[in-house]
């Protein structure tokens, strides 16, 4: 199956910034069944871009506009083609557990087995786990599954309810979020449960007639858990549905800050808007900006340099 | 040099030269009292408030004294002499490594005693003398400067930043003197007479060099043609706007020539109207619309120096 | 202020004794070891020349040297900035005027023991950062290296400038009441305080002039040159004059008098991240000149503040895609960023470990018995004995976030406990122990007073140490706390012979 997938992100100042530096994490991987065929990024203004790999092996690109300007947008193209995997089983053996709290499975495993940033457990959390009776049951692929479900099943999906980076008590509290929501939520318990989760930013082609809950004009957001002989299986909880044909992983982290697909700074006092638009289509369709572009709330601050900084550099620890 | 460093040396020098623009005018009005009736004093001291507190001359109110204190010691006070301190010293501490341990001993032992516990007894008991060594003190400064730093790039700001800012406030101060009052002072002022043609010659530390020109035959029009058009004197306008030309080519060596032809021609201009200018014509026409000429262009000046050398845009610069 | 004005001296040979005779009637000998005196209040031969000066001089001369030693750090402004309700007041670091001294064969040996570790902790740091082989080998537990705040996941596989992450290391060591010298802790962030021992020295042999030349003191001048060398060698393949500027928080920060006299020291830019910034990987500043390139950055900015991009969002103190630019390897950034991971005060406890599993040697430099509260049965050990042992948080420095229990109520206790048993793995426990007391200057006599002993190490292609160091001192009669930020002072530290 080939998806061609464009990425379009705009942000407009109410007044003349400098020296922005931006930072993508939007290059599709190109592994296991997934293969990249083509990407491209174009900026506006034009900018040289960089790249380098970071430490969970994600392809980072950067650049910076050093001039004046009021729009800045990055425009992400890729061509991907995705093969038929295997299904994952029903259930692992039991045994599993034990392999899962060995040291060195552990040890191995460090970075998405601890309580990060975005996945903290907090008592809410705990409280739903109680409400909804959402436990281990015999072995982990059984548990994730039905975790999966039980996510799905207890949660509405609402846009403009949270942030990306929303803790999730936000959306516990709610009880509806997005895609981001529901990962962080579901690496949490997996990761009290001993089971090795990480956060996958990507691109779902949707089928609303499927089921899909996602929006179809959005980055997506699932997770993908290490179950032993199995390895990392892929679970999106927005959905209901494992990972498969359809989820073009572009990066893995520990939750969503290690992985946004675009941040940036700049130098100026303006306040920012931002306008995000995706497009998965199976097939080469026309692609008109217009008809796909939509505002979001805004979500980079400027850097600025305020008196009240004084605060900021004493708060410096002196060694 | 950093942009940013060349700025904090321009500053330190602006807020030197105000306070001790100030504490002279200051020092010398409240001598001059002595010879007045209470009520010329009173009266007179709207010049002073205009020249030295504006634009916030409403805030300082009171007795002469009362003024003068504000003027001097008030923290909260935008254009008092130790708000300058406290400014230029703040400026020297962000350039610190560059500036001479002298330099930085002496406007750093200066504020230090400004802002020691028992100044206000000291300014209460005797004033005059107060605020003469203020002026003596920043005068120190300004020796010490030019002869324990090199005369490289910092000092062409630092000079670059003085003679702005006394160009400045000499017009000003004449803008208060001469023609109609500035339309932000209170407009109920007699016309100066004697007393304060010396007055304000004394506040320029233009008195005995005056003497020296013109004998002591003093009259206004020989006043505003010594304190603008004199070549010589270090507080007319003319010398301060030569030193003002003269110092714009010394700034940001190696950097692409256009970038300083705004402020060049702005100064040159500038320069050119008072090399060239009359004192009878100004005072037949319009000295008040030349002196407000003066003040618009040094912060044009100041503005395309700030353009070219320290908030320029840096795209163009960068390799792409 | 020359000795010479005043009559010389006459010796006097009934000697003052500690605890009896002025100077030294309130000097206290107790269960710490003494700089100057042996427990039966005879000097020692390495103190005997500065005790026959003091039991020489005449009464209010040292008061008056001290004052005038004062006065002179107030007007050059080397001073450290206070935040108080309203507004910021300048204080400067008390000095005192009296040397510490420490003889010349005492200082080599310590010098040997801080190479090798400086060595260790630096292969410790690039082995965290890559393979994590002393990981692997469960020397160091995994949890704590990759739980600490200080590890920063963005500098794994970076390559770092001749593998010397940590270039400028300012180790404090404490004597111990047996007479040892000891590492209590390794600063490898950014330490501060250089710049008082240098200052220090100045005045101190102004005051002291015939004392100084008569004992020999190693010089100690040479720290800037030292360290714009090594900021040099770190500059591989680059040009052959690199452009090496100090990157400062500000004025607000309590150290700029620092950075600006290490910036004049070193003849280099001092410039603050709104000066610079990152275009195509490349480090510029902005100059009155034009945009120039910038090589080589000694950064006294913290970790978390100098990139706003790769770390705190917030920081308007860092320089935007800096990160970048030195993973590109256009830059030098001294020191390295993520180095805290290594002077984590858990991690501390295991640095012989980490010494004898890098070097195959036996640490010639001892440490302070440590308990971990991360270890359940260390924990309840601490917690029963907190009125003898002093408790520290991590990840912290400067004096924060620590309790000294036999300094401490029983009710400051009982919160602190609480602490620590919400959050075990964030906290240590060492013995209370009595720092090494030196003579100092106070009102009117000399008394005793607690210090420590801040060498600065620079390391590049080589390491570098002048021989001196800052001796912090704790004012307060008694108190154990050396911290500027808690009311200490400091004092010159004269190597000898």
């Amino acid at each position: 199956m080939f998806y061609s997938i464009r990425h379009l992100t705009r942000y407009r100042y109410d007044a003349p910034v400098r020296e922005s530096v931006m930072q993508l994490y939007v290059q599709p991987k190109s592994e296991g069944v997934q293969r990249l065929q083509s990407f491209q990024v174009s900026t506006q203004p034009r900018a040289a871009l960089q790249a380098y790999t970071d430490h969970f092996g994600n392809a980072v690109y950067h650049f910076d506009v050093p001039g004046s300007h009021q729009e800045l947008s990055v425009e992400a193209e890729a061509e991907v083609e995705m093969q038929a995997s295997a299904a994952p089983p029903e259930w692992v053996d039991d045994s599993a557990w034990a392999i899962l709290s060995d040291p060195r499975t552990r040890g191995e495993h460090y970075d998405m087995l601890e309580n990060h940033g975005l996945t903290r457990a907090t008592p809410l959390l705990q409280d739903f786990l109680t409400e909804r009776g959402i436990g281990k049951v015999a072995d982990p692929m059984s548990s994730l599954r039905r975790l999966n479900q039980a996510l799905f099943a207890a949660f509405a999906y609402a846009p403009e309810e949270t942030d990306v980076d929303s803790p999730i008590d936000v959306a516990l509290s709610k009880r509806k979020g997005v895609c981001q929501d529901f990962a962080h939520i579901m690496i949490a318990i997996a990761r009290g449960w001993g089971v090795p989760a990480r956060y996958v930013s990507g691109y779902l082609y949707t089928r609303r007639d499927g089921g899909d809950r996602s929006a179809p004009d959005a980055t997506h957001a699932w997770v993908e858990a290490f179950v032993p002989n199995c390895g990392w299986v892929g679970f999106d909880p927005t959905n209901n549905v494992l990972a498969g044909e359809r989820h073009i992983r572009v990066a893995i982290g520990r939750d969503y800050s290690d992985v946004p697909p675009v941040r940036g700074v700049f130098k100026g006092p303006a306040n920012s808007e931002l306008a995000v638009a995706v497009r998965v289509s199976p097939a080469k369709a026309p692609r008109r900006r217009d008809d796909f572009l939509r505002v979001v709330r805004p979500m980079m601050k400027p850097v600025s340099r305020a008196p009240e900084n004084a605060a900021d550099e004493q708060h410096q620890q002196q060694q | 040099m950093l942009s940013r460093v060349a700025d904090a040396l321009y500053w330190m020098a602006r807020y030197l030269e105000r306070a001790e623009h100030s504490a002279r005018v200051l020092a010398v009005k409240l001598e001059a009292m002595l010879d007045q009736t209470p009520d010329d004093a009173a009266e007179a001291w709207i010049r002073v408030t205009g020249a030295l507190a504006w634009p916030m001359s409403e805030d300082v109110k009171g007795s002469p004294i009362d003024i003068a204190q504000q003027l001097t010691l008030d923290k909260a006070h935008a254009s008092s002499i130790m708000t300058s301190v406290r400014l230029a010293r703040d400026n020297a501490r962000q350039v610190r490594e560059l500036i001479s341990t002298e330099m930085w001993g002496q406007i750093n032992r200066q504020y230090l005693r400004l802002n020691a516990s028992d100044t206000s007894l000291i300014w209460a008991a005797q004033p005059v003398p107060f605020l003469r060594r203020v002026a003596d003190d920043l005068l120190l400064f300004a020796g010490i400067t030019d002869s324990t730093m090199r005369h490289g790039e910092g000092w062409h700001f630092i000079q670059l930043g003085r003679y702005i800012e006394r160009a400045q406030l000499i017009a000003r101060l004449l803008d208060l003197h001469f023609g109609a009052l500035p339309p932000d002072v209170p407009q109920h002022v007699r016309a100066p007479r004697y007393f304060e043609w010396i007055t304000l010659l004394k506040q320029a530390t233009a008195f005995e060099a005056y003497c020296k020109v013109y004998t002591a035959d003093i009259g206004p029009s020989q006043i505003a043609e010594f304190l603008i058009f004199d070549p010589e004197f270090p507080h007319s306008i003319r010398f301060a706007v030569d030193r003002i030309q003269e110092e714009l080519g010394f700034l940001g060596p190696g950097a692409a020539a256009g970038r300083r032809v705004q402020a060049e021609r702005l100064a040159g201009r500038l320069k050119a109207s008072l090399d060239y200018g009359q004192v009878d014509e100004l005072m037949a026409g319009d000295i008040d619309g030349f002196l407000r000429s003066v003040q618009a262009s040094c912060k044009q000046i100041h503005q395309s120096v700030f353009d070219a050398f320290i908030g320029y845009s840096v795209d163009e610069l960068l390799p792409s | 202020m020359a000795e010479a004005a005043h009559p010389r001296p006459v010796i006097v040979s009934n000697r003052a004794r500690p605890g009896v005779d002025r100077p030294f009637a309130d000097y206290g000998l107790g269960a710490a070891h003494d700089e100057m005196f042996l427990p039966d209040g005879t000097p020692r031969p390495h103190a005997a020349a500065l005790y026959q000066a003091l039991t020489t001089l005449p009464g209010d001369e040292l008061a008056r040297r001290q004052q005038a030693c004062e006065q002179s750090f107030l007007h050059q402004g080397i001073t450290f900035t206070v935040y108080g309700n309203e507004e910021a007041t300048e204080k400067i670091i008390p000095t005192d005027l009296l040397p510490r001294i420490i003889p010349g064969a005492e200082w080599d040996k310590l010098e040997q023991g801080l190479r090798q570790r400086i060595s260790a902790l630096n292969l410790f740091l690039k082995d965290v950062y890559n393979d994590g082989k002393i990981l692997n080998d469960g020397i160091v537990p995994r949890d704590l290296v990759f739980g600490s705040k200080h590890y920063l996941r963005q500098m794994r596989g970076v390559q770092v400038p001749l593998d010397a992450y940590v270039n400028v290391c300012g180790t404090d060591i404490i004597r111990r009441e047996d007479g040892s010298m000891v590492v209590l802790e390794d600063n490898l962030r950014v330490p501060s305080g250089v710049s008082y021992m240098l200052a220090n020295r100045e005045v101190v042999r102004r005051a002291f002039g015939d004392l100084y030349r008569a004992c020999g003191v190693r010089p100690i001048e040479s720290y800037g040159q030292d360290l714009l060398a090594t900021l040099k060698e770190l500059a591989v393949g680059f040009r052959d004059d690199p452009r090496i500027v100090l990157l400062t928080p500000g004025i607000f920060n309590s150290a700029y008098y620092e950075h600006a006299f290490l910036a004049r020291q070193m003849g280099i830019d001092l410039v603050e991240g709104r000066d610079l910034l990152v275009h195509d990987n490349v480090v510029y500043m902005r100059t009155t000149s034009g945009v120039k390139r910038v090589d080589v950055i000694y950064r006294r900015v913290d970790d978390d503040f100098i990139d706003p991009l790769a770390f705190r969002h917030d920081s308007a103190l860092g320089v935007a895609g800096l990160m970048n630019a030195y993973r590109a390897g256009n830059v030098v950034i001294a020191n390295t960023i993520g180095t805290g991971v290594a002077d984590d005060k858990a991690v501390y406890s295991y640095v012989p470990d980490i010494i004898r599993y890098y070097l195959d040697e036996e640490p010639l430099l001892g440490s302070v018995e440590t308990f971990r509260c991360r270890e359940p049965n260390a924990l309840s050990h601490v917690l029963a004995n907190l009125d003898t042992l002093v408790v520290k948080a991590v990840g912290e420095s400067g004096g924060y976030g620590m309790l000294v229990g036999p300094h401490a109520t029983a009710a400051q206790r009982t919160a602190f406990a609480e602490k620590v048993k919400a959050d075990p793995d964030n906290y240590i426990a060492q013995p209370t122990i009595q720092l090494s007391t030196a003579p100092c200057f106070v009102g009117s006599g000399v008394e005793a007073r607690h210090v420590d002993l801040r060498p600065y190490l620079l390391t590049g292609r080589q390491t570098r140490l002048v021989p001196g160091a800052l001796t912090r001192v704790a004012l307060k009669r008694g108190s154990l706390v050396v911290n500027s930020s808690q009311g200490g002072g400091s004092k010159d530290t004269w190597v000898v012979g």
